[in-house]
């Protein structure tokens, strides 16, 4: 897909997405010119809000990650997608509709709600930035890799198109995050990714089925033709049978190359090689990856300790939802606790629809693009895939500049929803101001991703939203989950909890993200979420029973608001803010910086 | 809870006007007072006065009827406490069933295909089993557990409301 007419293809499609996201953006403005937003807010269905909930979840590590992680791993990387989805079951369980009746917007403004600290409001401000920003990295890195599957520019170029666009988009209030927008931008990428998809299979069935029948085999895959590879990183690669490679690299300044044999271990491959394969030739797959297409094809066939590694994720992916600052927020558009739940059972159908051709799209990588196994850039598996099957003619070009472009969808809506989010705290409640502080807040909310993007970035994008998903399921979670279950909660006992539990979280995290951690102990430090939710539960309980004379008074009134049914009316929110009441300006930050999301 | 089943029709009205001027009252005083901060902690604004008359401002649907009610029995603090701990008890033991249920199913499918790495080379559809049940099988489930807690969360609910109300 490379070349100038995969461009125009690709910025054709671009352009075409961009035209229907800002008329459905004016569709929606329109929509709600006669009326005040909270009026506004309740015409908005379930239906409506549950796509705008997937679209804007629906990340780079959704739309690239899953089918990269796939190629990669096999099965076991399906527990991402189902991570993915089952983190909305737990949020139904336990948190969707008695958050919705606190009237909370953000997760300060329901530490403050519940437990009424100032401090417990500033560490949980903390932990949204972070966690905003580890889920930010994923999103630039997906769109570099975009950008570099398409033109071959640098990585950093195409994150900057998407600072600029997000930028733009909030500053000029374009393509705000509002609901009707957020919710195209969902069947928009679904449709970017299932057109092709099942062109793809389609095409994938009328071939031999001897490839198809590969895939059981006890081999590595072959590669389809003769293949140039250099690698982005320094790999290590493992190889299990013999393989006949050329090297070329550049040593003192002047090329060398040379044919080589490698036998079966491991051989390392220096940035800036270039390695050929001939057709036929047995794959070399990067570390970590399963190498033989049977062990791909079963489960925990993969890197070392799967076992352990597999809960810690599942642990990681189903209570880390419910802690994603730019999903909390999207509940407040639902007008009761009710409407709260049936919206999240909706997002559960639509993401299980969606995350059936991330799937697919990694099966049909396994055969066709299995080059990208040794260069370890398999987060561009969607990307080439079209080009790979159908050959360089129109049809692989449309559908591969179709995958790109709902690529960048998807990087430009989650980006917006969490830049929106982290701006909207760091204004609120740690940088002074109004407008001019938003805006301030946005630029600052983009550079610490930003500088973490261009120094590291070799992790692939579902395992870095995966380290996002860790730090909130050990922070928020628990706070979440014991804030509305357990009158005995305090505020020294939750703020204890975050900091240890998420603190830890991300201690083990960082160096995984800044790819420097130790074989060892990689599973436990790359996901560490199955030994930091526990710790953080447990030191919120301890705490908070040896500080219990500061459970507040009306703890009980509070409960009943949060589970009361709503036919009782006793909720409270919005409607403060719209009277101009204090308390409620103090729980909707974001509406003084004239850009809640609605 | 007795004295509301004279008028449920017509105290509401009388309720909001009195929310509204006791809001306006609220305000007036936040003005004047200047410190009356938000964030004063649990022994602050939240739990003044002020707390009733938000919930009739809030004009939800059908909000109004019972008010009253509520609104009596959150005065009666014992009470009160009995019929919160009953609530999220019951609420409580809905949710974390069916999280149960969850969390047995999905974690009993890595030990297993580890117990008996056989079972993953059972091939059905076309498909192995393990793609079949990661890639297509959870999602419908996911669904119906939803589904089914939303059923019975809405049916407790309904009780509940139904006993305050009478």
């Amino acid at each position: 897909m490379r070349g100038s007419p995969a461009l125009y293809f690709t910025i054709g499609a671009m352009v075409g997405i961009a035209a229907v996201t800002i008329l459905s953006g004016l569709y929606g403005a329109k929509m709600r010119s006669t009326s005040n937003f909270l009026v506004a807010s309740r015409t908005v269905g379930s239906r409506w809000n549950a796509a705008a909930i997937s679209g804007e979840y629906l990340s780079a590590a959704s739309f690239l990650g899953i089918a990269g992680l796939v190629l990669k791993g096999g099965v076991d990387a399906l527990w991402y997608p189902v991570g993915f989805t089952a983190g909305y079951v737990a949020l139904l369980l336990f948190v969707a509709a008695p958050l919705r009746r606190s009237g909370a917007y953000t997760l300060p403004d329901f530490a403050d709600v519940r437990l009424g600290s100032v401090r417990l409001r500033r560490i949980c401000t903390a932990f949204v930035i972070i966690i905003g920003w580890l889920y930010l990295v994923p999103q630039l890195q997906g769109a570099g890799i975009t950008v570099r599957a398409v033109t071959d520019a640098p990585e950093w170029i195409g994150a900057a198109v998407v600072v600029v666009i997000v930028t733009f988009n909030i500053y000029t209030g374009w393509m705000r995050s509002i609901t009707i927008v957020q919710a195209f931008q969902y069947w928009i990428k679904l449709t970017a990714l299932a057109i092709p998809v099942f062109v793809l299979l389609l095409h994938n069935a009328g071939q031999d089925p001897g490839l198809q029948n590969s895939l059981g085999a006890r081999a590595p895959p072959t590669f389809p033709q003769a293949t140039d590879v250099t690698p982005k990183h320094n790999v290590v690669l493992e190889v299990t049978q013999p393989v006949m490679v050329g090297v070329a690299s550049m040593r003192d300044g002047h090329l060398t190359k040379q044919t080589v044999l490698w036998g079966p271990g491991e051989h390392q491959v220096s940035q800036g090689t270039t390695l050929h394969f001939d057709a036929g030739n047995r794959v070399p797959v990067v570390r970590d990856g399963a190498v033989n297409n049977a062990d791909w094809l079963r489960p925990l066939g993969a890197g070392r300790n799967p076992l352990l590694a597999t809960y810690s994720l599942i642990v990681a992916l189903l209570l880390g939802t419910m802690g994603l600052p730019h999903v909390l927020g999207r509940y407040y558009t639902d007008p009761d606790g009710m409407a709260a739940r049936r919206t999240t059972l909706l997002v559960l159908a639509l993401l299980g629809v969606f995350y059936l051709f991330p799937m697919a799209s990694g099966w049909l990588s396994r055969l066709y693009v299995p080059q990208l196994l040794t260069g370890g850039n398999t987060d561009s598996a969607v990307l080439l895939l079209p080009n790979a099957m159908l050959g360089g003619g129109w049809p692989g070009l449309l559908l591969g500049g179709l995958i790109a472009a709902g690529a960048f969808a998807a990087f430009v809506s989650a980006a917006t929803g969490l830049v929106v989010s982290v701006a909207g705290v760091l204004s609120a409640d740690v940088l002074p101001g109004r407008l001019r502080g938003f805006r301030a807040a946005t630029l600052a909310a983009w550079s610490v991703p930003l500088a973490f993007m261009l120094a590291v970035s070799s992790l692939d994008l579902a395992q870095g939203v995966g380290l996002a998903f860790a730090v909130a399921a050990s922070s928020f979670c628990p706070l979440l989950v014991l804030g509305i279950w357990w009158r005995g909660l305090t505020d020294v006992g939750a703020a204890a909890g975050i900091l240890v539990g998420g603190g830890l979280a991300l201690a083990a995290v960082l160096p995984a993200a800044a790819g420097v951690v130790s074989a060892q102990w990689q599973p436990v430090l790359a996901q560490p979420a199955l030994f930091t939710v526990p710790l953080a539960f447990l030191t919120m309980i301890v705490v908070s029973r040896r500080t219990s004379d500061r459970v507040p008074v009306d703890v009980y009134r509070i409960l009943l608001r949060l589970h009361a049914p709503d036919r009782l009316g006793l909720s409270e929110d919005r409607d403060l803010g719209q009277l101009g009441s204090l308390s409620g300006m103090a729980a909707l930050p974001r509406m003084r910086g004239g850009r809640h999301r609605r | 809870m007795s004295s509301d089943a004279a008028g449920p029709e017509h105290d509401p009205w009388a309720a909001l006007e009195q929310a509204a001027r006791e809001q306006q009252a609220l305000e007036q005083a936040a003005r004047d007072g200047g410190s009356h901060s938000p964030l004063s902690g649990p022994s602050g604004s939240r739990t003044k006065a002020g707390k009733r008359e938000r919930i009739v401002l809030a004009r939800r649907r059908s909000s109004r009827r019972v008010v009253r009610t509520l609104a009596d029995l959150e005065d009666q603090t014992g009470v009160g406490e009995v019929l919160v701990r009953q609530l999220v008890q019951v609420q409580w033991k809905l949710s974390i069933r069916l999280m149960l249920i969850t969390v047995l199913v999905l974690a009993s499918i890595p030990v297993t295909f580890w117990l008996v790495p056989s079972l993953g080379t059972i091939t059905i559809l076309g498909m192995r089993l393990p793609w079949l049940l990661l890639g297509l099988a959870v999602y419908p489930f996911f669904v119906v557990v939803a589904w089914s807690y939303n059923r019975s969360v809405e049916r407790k609910e309904q009780d509940f409301a139904d006993m305050v109300e009478n």
